[in-house]
């Protein structure tokens, strides 16, 4: 067999089986919440299907908006908080890498903040920030953050010595050689930090939602638990998932325009 | 070039060692299950008991720091704090807690409409809370436009919703979800006009370049109270009903002791409990005032109805009414129906407390 062919009966095999595994759970769960047989504690996949298209056309709650409405209220701040992390995560890294010093002083702060849950600076940030757009963003800017400076300060760390060595001893200034050598092998490191961050960005919206929302698939999740409304909350986390893996798969294909012969390596 | 292996040697040590750590096993099985049934004949019920994670000596943090009045109970008391109603009937329902007290009407109704396993079994009290404001709103009319505070799903939001609608002010003011804590600092800083809040908060809120516009008290005529239950979980009532009246009847001890001679010391040790400061007069004040339900208001037209018609009562029908206003508000699709309701709601447990059966153990 040829190492195309290989690759070729590969590329088919991964999506099939995948889908074969989420078919098998979704049956699993059905198998379940049958015999469990109370919407509450484990509402069935149709109960859930049932919440989803009753709240993609409807309003939830009757004065709100329609989920696919809240799911874009949610998307926008993740977008923006996600963004600004790892744009302000990468500049910080990208500093610490380069000097010492610096990495030093940041260094304590970082391993501070990291374990701190995002529900803890809910009543700063409404204190500093108000209680609109801002604080929720920034609940999602404090997780993003060290993700993307570990990420970062990983990948230059780990950059070959003799790559950086031979951009120097062909005339690279400093900065050239951090980035045009430096940085590029990085990369993928970065990059699979930004897909880790997005992961955090998700997870931290439920409670920068809890910050007078009025929109969103957090706030959803936490009026339908309000309600102990067991399907739309599944529904919502449903939206989620989804919305999570194509952001995932995004950051994915970035990866594979960056570093294609890493991409080659890596199927 | 092939391979060989040589034949595999049976290890003769083995089979004895086997049957001597099967044996082991089996006993210490046989002995495990022995000590459980043991221990499940001579020792008292535990019960887990729920108590508000706020600085409020209420009559469940009075019973954790009173052994005394724990000991008329024939059960072994464990207190878990909450700070949201849903999730402690969500977790009564799972079981992991037994009595869950100060639940408000809207999570009540939705535990029944859901077909959550309990009973209510007594009022317990009405909100304490109020809606607050900054000085800048003069008139209900002068909220129109404004944002405002409400802790969604909770009985202080029923009662807020029902006072908007009295005043034309529906769909014209902006409300937020907010727990008290961030509604206070929301307050504070201006990003909210004000909002209808459990004491301390409301107080706190009317005290800085605010006032209080009504209370929760005052919504009990109106038809938008907010009434607050104990709920015992329907198994546990089975099983141990002797330990739920009990429990019962102390909690109704511990509403009395503060009001009783004494009484400071038992609220002080009580909201210390609760996280409050040690000997503060707010603590001690609000404890002292609480609103609780008049034991001679517990049954009849003006509590928990009869045995035979539980739905003759107000609080029944404040659950039905609370079921219709979050029907309309398109967060209960389904809810219960009066004789639902009425079938949820065990008054016998008060009517021993009324006719002064409690007996210490």
């Amino acid at each position: 067999m040829s190492a195309r062919t290989a690759r070729d009966r590969s590329w088919l095999r991964r999506p099939l089986v995948s889908t074969a595994s989420v078919a098998g759970g979704v049956v699993l769960w059905w198998i379940v919440a049958s015999i469990v047989r109370d919407p509450v504690v484990l509402p069935s996949p149709i109960d859930v299907f049932g919440a989803l298209v009753k709240y993609m056309s409807g309003p939830y709650p009757s004065q709100g908006v329609t989920l696919w409405q809240h799911a874009a209220a949610s998307l926008t701040r993740i977008a923006v908080g996600f963004g600004l992390g790892s744009i302000i995560g990468i500049a910080i890294g990208s500093l610490m890498a380069g000097s010492k010093a610096i990495r030093h002083i940041i260094d304590p702060f970082i391993e501070l903040s990291r374990p701190l849950p995002p529900l803890a600076f809910i009543p700063i940030l409404i204190v500093w920030f108000g209680i609109g757009e801002v604080p929720k963003v920034l609940l999602i800017l404090i997780g993003v953050v060290p993700v993307m400076i570990i990420a970062t300060v990983t990948g230059l760390d780990n950059v070959e010595p003799e790559l950086i060595h031979a951009s120097r001893s062909l005339g690279g200034s400093e900065r050239y050689t951090m980035m045009h050598v430096r940085v590029r092998a990085a990369l993928p490191s970065i990059v699979t930090g930004m897909r880790l961050a997005v992961g955090m960005s998700w997870t931290s919206i439920v409670a920068a939602e809890m910050i007078a929302a009025q929109s969103g698939l957090g706030y959803v999740i936490l009026q339908a638990g309000n309600y102990l409304d067991t399907s739309l909350i599944f529904a919502a986390i449903l939206v989620i998932g989804v919305l999570g893996l194509l952001m995932d798969g995004i950051l994915r294909l970035v990866l594979r325009f960056l570093d294609p012969a890493g991409a080659a390596r890596r199927v | 070039m092939t391979r060989t292996f040589p034949a595999p040697v049976r290890n003769r040590r083995r089979g004895p060692k086997r049957i001597a750590v099967a044996i082991a096993a089996v006993a210490t099985a046989v002995a495990l299950v022995g000590c459980s049934a043991t221990a499940a004949g001579s020792a008292k019920p535990n019960i887990v008991v729920s108590y508000w994670q706020q600085t409020t000596p209420l009559p469940e943090t009075i019973l954790a720091t009173q052994p005394s009045l724990q000991a008329t109970i024939p059960a072994t008391l464990s207190f878990r704090s909450i700070e949201s109603g849903p999730a402690a009937l969500a977790a009564l329902s799972s079981g992991s807690l037994g009595i869950v007290g100060g639940v408000g009407n809207p999570p009540v109704v939705t535990a029944i409409a859901k077909n959550t396993r309990m009973k209510i079994i007594w009022a317990q009290y009405y909100d304490f809370a109020g809606l607050s404001v900054n000085n800048s709103v003069t008139s209900p009319a002068a909220m129109a436009g404004k944002t405002f505070g409400t802790q969604i799903g909770s009985s202080q939001d029923f009662s807020f919703h029902g006072w908007l609608k009295q005043h034309g002010l529906e769909g014209k003011v902006t409300l937020v979800d907010m727990q008290p804590n961030a509604m206070l600092a929301a307050y504070k800083t201006g990003a909210i006009a004000g909002g209808w809040v459990s004491e301390p908060f409301a107080s706190l809120m009317a005290a800085d370049n605010g006032h209080s516009v009504t209370t929760s008290a005052a919504m009990v005529s109106s038809g938008y109270p907010g009434v607050n239950a104990i709920v015992a979980n329907a198994d546990l009532i089975k099983q141990n009903p002797k330990a739920v009246q009990a429990y019962v009847c102390a909690i109704s001890k511990a509403a009395d002791m503060t009001r009783a001679s004494g009484s400071t010391a038992v609220l002080n040790k009580a909201g210390a409990y609760a996280g409050g400061k040690a000997n503060s007069s707010d603590v001690i004040g609000l404890g002292g005032t609480w609103p609780y339900w008049p034991l001679s208001e517990q049954l009849g037209s003006k509590g928990l109805g009869s045995a035979a018609n539980p739905g003759s009562g107000l609080y029944a029908q404040v659950l039905y009414k609370t079921g219709e206003y979050l029907k309309a508000a398109g967060t209960l699709t389904a809810p219960p129906t009066m004789a639902q309701i009425s079938a949820a709601i065990d008054p016998t447990f008060a009517k021993a407390v009324v006719d002064g059966k409690c007996t210490s153990n």
